[in-house]
């Protein structure tokens, strides 16, 4: 019954479907069902799945559509990338046959100034859309509200950034150039504000300077205005003097009358000729004034007077002259008189002082004769005991000369005896120094060569052996040696801590080169900052190379490893060594432990044959 | 890390080879768990949680030993950035 249930169903949906094809799997499905007897499945989950299958899976367009976008998108990525990173790019340069031939084309169409100029007349163009668009919103709004917004202020574009930055500055308003000139002006100019560029400290101080500055105005002011009323006194001066002038001017001379005449006066008296001249004057002033008849008589009887008067003075002026010689004869009599009494008296004053310095003349001189005398006196005094003195140590010195060659020929018989024992003595003396010095010498010798035995051993061992106490004794013994520079020196090169480890012997040396050589042949194939895969790479694939052995020429990892067994087996420890130090890169950095610990022991046995042949040149020296 | 122990020198790699390979292990299973713990708790117990989870772990334990082994590795956005300076 379910059975036919199902069946109906199948066959309406088959009816249904009549136009498309059947595919394969819904006949499979629907065959299933039929023959099953399974009665869990429901119609609806009958009608469900076929659904389901139906549009199961992309159609081909849409699937073929998604992966040219991915691949598209990839491609582009690495395009892109390659361009960014040059390592990428040689990368794939020289995996992919014909990607640098089309990079370059790229490059050229990406370098192409018309497409930057295409792109930045759109980026521009667009920016004046954005702009229009906001300004048409600005203009709608303010339409819409009622209201005027003010424009923003247009941003300095950067392309032209130092022009407008320069325009900028020359749109400011300069300030007053020098701020310092303010502080002559105070009041007139107000201080100005510095310019961009300025020190902050260069703001000009005009308050602490302007009082003193307006006293120096006033009192300029104030002497300026004295000297122009001074100016003008002296105007008013000059002008009053000049119409006084013109005023005396103005009296006019009046007409001469009657000209006065009088006779002159000649006298020798400066008096009367003074006298004579004022007259004179007066009358000719009176002449050009003119004065009435009246003036001539009285005139004339001046002028007669005046004449008597002289004529009186002339005999007065003989009289007192006669008076005067009388008086002068009696005087000069008197004075002659005078003058000789007083010149003989002088005379015997003087004759007297003479005398007396005569006497005090001889005086002085005896004295300093005798003063004289006793300074010779007492010089010739010295010198006779200088010439005592002298005679006496002459004679000593001959007396010890003489009691010298007494005691020496005295002597010499026993004294010269004497000295020739000193010397043997101390020739002994040598000899037996040489002799225990010898002896010491040829001790410490021995014990030298029994340290360099015992650190000799202790290098020798077959093992790591520290050997610091052969050392210090090494050292030791060292110190109390001379000459032994070389020895101080190479002792003192090997490090403690090498000393106190000990180094490796040859055949541990050998061992851990073996296993060193693995690690670095493992490590050799990877290139220079690999990362895990490389290692894992180099790891795997140096597994299938061949080893090679004994003295190959070649620089690869293989053949360095393979000369340097070759040295080691040899036990040519220095060779292996710098064989090794040829390496590079990681391998090298696996080997380095290895290196420095044969390093020592090549130093330290370098050491130790310093220090042999020291021990040689010391006994060979000895003898 | 060692300072008390010095490592020789030709033991450097197997050094980073165990830290690699323990951080392998470690994180991935720690994905793997917190995969399994998410799917049944958070996912209707999907297949993908697991998956996707275990894949970070082991992603990230590969990236941290990418730079054990190479130190000097730089993200190529900041290589990019510095050549462009």
């Amino acid at each position: 019954m379910m059975g036919m249930n199902r069946l109906a169903i199948a066959g309406s949906r088959h009816t249904a479907m009549a136009a498309s094809s059947m595919r394969a799997t819904q006949y499979r499905a629907l065959a299933q069902r039929f023959n099953s007897t399974d009665a869990k499945k429901t119609v609806a989950e009958a009608a469900a799945t076929p659904a389901v299958k139906a549009k199961s899976g992309l159609r081909f367009r849409t699937k073929a559509f998604i992966t040219l976008t991915v691949i598209g998108a990839g491609v582009a990525g690495v395009v892109k990338h390659s361009f960014d990173d040059p390592e990428f790019r040689t990368l794939l340069e020289d995996n992919i046959p014909h990607f640098a031939h089309s990079m370059d084309k790229l490059e050229l169409i990406k370098d192409n100034e018309d497409l930057h100029k295409v792109i930045n007349t759109a980026a521009q163009a667009s920016e004046k859309a954005v702009e229009l668009s906001k300004t048409a919103y600005r203009t709608a709004s303010d339409l819409i509200n009622g209201t005027t917004t003010p424009a923003p202020e247009k941003k300095v574009d950067a392309s032209s950034s130092s022009l407008a930055k320069k325009i900028q500055e020359l749109e400011q308003p300069k300030p007053a150039v020098p701020a310092v000139r303010s502080e002559y002006i105070p009041s007139a100019v107000p201080a100005p504000a510095p310019l961009p560029g300025a020190a902050p400290g260069a703001a000009p101080k005009s308050v602490d300077p302007t009082p003193k500055v307006e006293k120096i105005g006033a009192k300029v002011e104030e002497k300026f205005d004295q000297v122009k009323d001074k100016a003008q006194e002296i105007k008013e001066k000059i002008q009053e003097a000049i119409e006084k002038e013109k005023k005396e001017e103005d009296v006019a001379p009046a007409p001469p009358k009657k000209l006065i005449t009088i006779a002159p006066i000649e006298s020798e008296e400066p008096i009367m000729s003074d006298l004579n001249t004022t007259l004179h004057q007066l009358v000719s002033i009176l002449n050009e004034n003119g004065i009435p008849e009246q003036g001539h008589e009285v005139f004339e009887k001046a002028n007669a007077e005046l004449k008597h008067l002289s004529e009186r003075v002339e005999a007065l002026k003989v009289e007192g002259e006669a008076q005067a010689a009388t008086v002068m004869a009696e005087l000069t009599e008197k004075y002659d008189r005078l003058v000789s009494e007083k010149e003989a008296h002088h005379e015997g004053h003087v004759s007297q002082l003479k005398k007396e310095l005569e006497e005090t003349y001889e005086q002085e001189k005896r004295k300093a004769i005798e003063h004289e005398l006793k300074i010779q006196q007492e010089i010739l005094r010295e010198e006779q005991k200088q010439e005592l003195m002298k005679y006496a140590m002459d004679m000593q010195r001959r007396w010890v000369r003489e009691v010298k060659v007494r005691v020496e020929n005295e002597r010499g018989g026993r004294l010269a005896r004497l000295d020739k024992i000193n010397m043997r003595l101390k020739t002994l003396e040598r000899q037996g120094e040489d002799n225990a010095e010898f002896l010491d010498q040829s001790a410490r010798t021995h014990q030298l060569w029994c340290g360099i035995k015992a650190l000799e051993k202790a290098y020798e061992a077959g093992e790591r052996r520290p050997f610091d106490r052969e050392l210090a004794r090494l050292k030791r013994l060292a110190e109390s040696e001379k000459d032994a520079e070389v020895l101080k020196a190479v002792l003192a090169a090997v490090p403690e801590a090498v000393a106190a480890e000990g180094v490796d012997s040859v055949p541990e040396l050998m061992d851990r080169f073996e296993y060193v050589a693995d690690r670095v042949r493992e490590a050799s194939l990877v290139p220079e900052n690999g990362g895990v895969l490389a290692h894992g790479m180099s790891v795997i694939l140096s597994k299938l190379m061949f080893k090679k052995h004994g003295l190959v020429p070649g620089n690869d990892v293989e053949a360095i490893l393979a000369r340097t067994e070759y040295y080691l087996v040899e036990s040519d420890l220095e060779q292996a060594v710098r064989e090794l130090n040829q390496l590079k890169g990681w391998s090298k950095r696996l080997a380095k432990d290895w290196i420095v610990a044969a390093r020592r022991r090549v130093e330290v046995g370098q050491a130790i044959d310093v220090i042999n042949t020291h021990a040689n040149l010391v006994s060979l020296t000895l003898a | 890390m060692s300072a008390n122990t010095k490592i020789p020198s030709e033991d450097i790699l197997s050094r980073k080879w165990d830290e690699c390979i323990s951080n392998v292990i470690v994180k991935s299973g720690i994905g793997l768990s917190v995969g399994i713990v998410a799917s049944a708790l958070l996912f209707k117990k999907r297949s993908w949680p697991i998956s996707v989870s275990t894949g970070l772990g082991l992603g990230y334990a590969v990236s941290q030993c990418e730079r054990n082994f190479n130190p000097t590795l730089v993200p190529v956005a900041k290589k990019v950035q510095e050549e462009k300076k």
